[in-house]
């Protein structure tokens, strides 16, 4: 078989033809990336025996299909009520409820949508024609340049709390701790763990971000009685199309912008163990680094919207590169797919290319009509979708703390979980009230753990030796980039007002 | 007498601002004790993380007390209004998700979504309209029944609801 034009012709049709899979999967994977708790990954192990039955081709792009549109999915509740659907939308909050807020969710999940879409497809043909030089991406990060990777999420920390920094930092040391419970990662001693068996894997992430944003959000809207404004709430009835357009085009116009945030995603996306969490955060601290207007950050700015949102789609193509490539899954829901082509006989890494081309290109050509097809199936449902802002919270409220206390249940099935969630909550209404950031304490707790795996698994190896983290040429490139990103915005401020 | 009183009423009080880092310096402190004797793999990051939320900390509760040394800002617990804030409906809210916790264990999952559900809107609505609540809340159960115990098969807590529809929908 020869890999031409036409062989990807061909393929884009046959994927097309198998439109009766991936619309009802589009629509499936909303409904699952909306609910904290469900993930693309858990139903397809739901669903596993379906897939089984299924013919191994039509089996894939089902679960392909599933996983790019659970990961838009989750940013639709944390657009329009605060409530991040995965860890991956972790960061589309911190722009997208302040524009719903303002009464402008249309435009927000438009952009919201626009922004995944394009992502995605750009990201997907990236994917294709680079796939075997992205693969060996993996093998260069080592933990010694993870750990600079995670210190550019971290140090959102300070970005998010542009009104008092200190504030910021407390938050996110606070979450620091919190993600260190748990045992250690050589010895398994347990720490800060107040003696729950539960908690010696860590703090599970979907009760913190149950509790920190659905359950803080849903006691803190009962004081107003609703999610908007009175005359925020005649805005979005009288609200037409011409909203949704308008996003797109404030999209399309920024096609850089999704560019290169992105691409962060794809790189990211190819380092196994990495996720759409780290993505997001890296792409929106970037992102706000080098933006012309970074104090408009965090008020519904459309950049710190389209940043986070590209990042997580772009994460969807760059995890299945490594499994496609090298045989080894980059994620959850990746690992689960290798499972299934194993099952079905078919060979995962470098024999799927030469044995089955059409399988190991048709992934990823599945993945590109996914995101065509979303483009004309999701994106019209944007002005029905914002109207859940009009909801009153007397019925909201408590819905909220139903459905995402089952989310907290879901993962472990914990009755635990559920407590935790609350526990959370709590902290996260107390932090709330008293003007701290809590994203800035689930950064905290999300990437707290990530950094210290990597880094004692770099002075580990290393005999604990400290210089270990300054020496590699890649590492040492990315502290320079680390330092820079860090102090540029404090030098260009500093020339504005000395002009100014 | 009175105009003074509503000068410190009117200035920002910083109290509600200590209370992360408090929480935040004592659970750091307890997290210490318990790593104490354990290898240096299990202290490295907790240290180095801990003493720098202990240091910023205390920068943030030095700031607060210039504040107030300076007049800028008043410490107070305000007492007064504490017992107010509890009679509203956001407290009893907050207990009556406190009570579905339990309550999912003993009756079960359905049920308990149902009452909770059932009882949180009418108590946020001011007891209006029970019966639409009733209604709306059955039907939220129901969808949740279907989703999460039969088609996902979640092993959420089992009560009478699960046990009758047992019968009827597994065989």
């Amino acid at each position: 078989m020869t890999i031409d034009a036409q062989f990807f012709v061909e393929l884009f049709v046959h994927q097309l033809g198998l439109w009766w899979v991936i619309i009802p999967s589009i629509f499936l994977g909303l409904f699952v990336g909306g609910i904290p708790g469900f993930s693309a990954a858990n139903t397809i192990i739901v669903l596993l025996p379906f897939t089984f039955l299924m013919e191994v081709e039509v089996g894939l792009v089902f679960m392909i299909a599933l996983y790019c549109s659970s990961r838009l999915g989750a940013g639709i509740p944390a657009i329009l009520v605060n409530i991040p659907g995965t860890a991956g939308a972790a960061a589309t909050p911190l722009d997208g409820y302040p524009m719903a807020k303002q009464g402008l969710g249309q435009r927000a999940l438009s952009i919201s949508f626009v922004s995944s879409i394009l992502g995605g497809l750009l990201t997907t043909v990236i994917a294709l024609m680079t796939m075997p030089w992205l693969a060996r991406v993996g093998f260069y990060m080592h933990s010694v340049e993870m750990v600079v990777v995670m210190l550019f999420g971290i140090s959102l920390i300070a970005s998010v709390a542009t009104k008092d920094t200190i504030k910021g930092l407390i938050a996110g040391f606070v979450g620091l701790m919190i993600g260190s419970i748990g045992a250690d990662h050589i010895y398994a001693t347990p720490r800060g763990t107040m003696g729950f068996l539960e908690l010696y894997d860590g703090v599970p992430l979907i009760p913190a971000l149950v509790g920190l944003f659905a359950i803080s959000e849903a006691f803190m809207v009962i004081e107003t009685g609703s999610f908007l404004s009175k005359e925020r709430v005649q805005q979005v009835k009288n609200a037409s199309w011409s909203e949704t357009f308008y996003g797109a085009k404030l999209t399309l116009k920024r096609w850089f912008h999704v560019t290169w945030t992105s691409l962060i995603g794809l790189v990211i996306g190819v380092i196994p163990g990495a996720g759409a969490a780290i993505a997001s955060f890296v792409a929106y601290q970037q992102s706000r680094t080098f933006s012309k207007t970074p104090e408009a950050y965090g008020t519904g700015h459309v950049e710190g919207l389209i940043a986070p949102e590209a990042a997580n789609n772009g994460v969807t193509a760059g995890t299945l590169i490594p499994l496609m490539v090298l045989g080894i899954p980059g994620g959850a829901t990746a690992a689960i797919m290798m499972v299934v082509m194993q099952y079905q006989g078919v060979p995962t890494g470098p024999g799927l290319f030469t044995e089955r081309p059409d399988l190991g290109y048709g992934v990823f050509m599945a993945m590109f009509v996914t995101y065509l097809l979303m483009s004309f199936t999701i994106l019209p449902m944007s002005r029905y979708m914002s109207r859940v802002t009009l909801i009153s919270t007397i019925y909201m409220s408590p819905i909220i703390i139903a459905f995402t206390l089952v989310g907290s249940f879901v993962p472990r099935e914990y009755m635990f979980d559920m407590y935790l969630a609350f526990a959370f909550g709590i902290l996260g209404y107390i932090a709330r009230k008293t003007g701290y950031h809590v994203a800035a304490i689930l950064i905290g707790v999300i990437l707290g753990p990530l950094l210290e795996q990597y880094m004692l698994r770099a002075l580990k190896m290393s005999g604990g030796d400290a210089t270990v983290l300054f020496s590699s040429s890649l590492g040492n490139a990315l502290w320079a980039l680390l330092v820079a990103t860090l102090v540029l915005p404090a030098v260009l401020n500093y020339k504005k007002t000395k002009k100014g | 007498m009175s105009n003074k009183k509503s000068e410190i009423n009117s200035k920002y009080n910083v109290a509600g601002e200590l209370l992360l880092p408090i929480f935040g310096i004592i659970f750091t402190t307890y997290y210490f004790s318990t790593i104490i004797d354990s290898p240096w793999t299990a202290q490295v990051n907790a240290v180095m993380v801990g003493l720098i939320l202990i240091i910023v900390c205390s920068i943030f509760f030095i700031r607060k007390l210039l504040e107030v040394i300076t007049d800028k800002a008043v410490f107070r617990v305000p007492y007064q209004k504490l017992l107010p804030a509890l009679k509203t409906q956001q407290t009893a809210f907050i207990i009556l998700t406190i009570g579905y916790l339990f309550f999912v264990e003993f009756f079960g999952y359905t049920l308990a979504t149902i009452f909770f559900l059932w009882s949180s809107m009418t108590l946020l609505d001011n007891g209006r309209r029970t019966f639409v609540k009733l209604l709306l809340a059955i039907t939220m159960g129901a969808v949740s029944y279907t989703v999460f115990i039969l088609m996902f098969e979640t092993r959420l807590p089992k009560g009478l609801i699960e046990e009758v529809l047992k019968g009827v929908f597994v065989k």
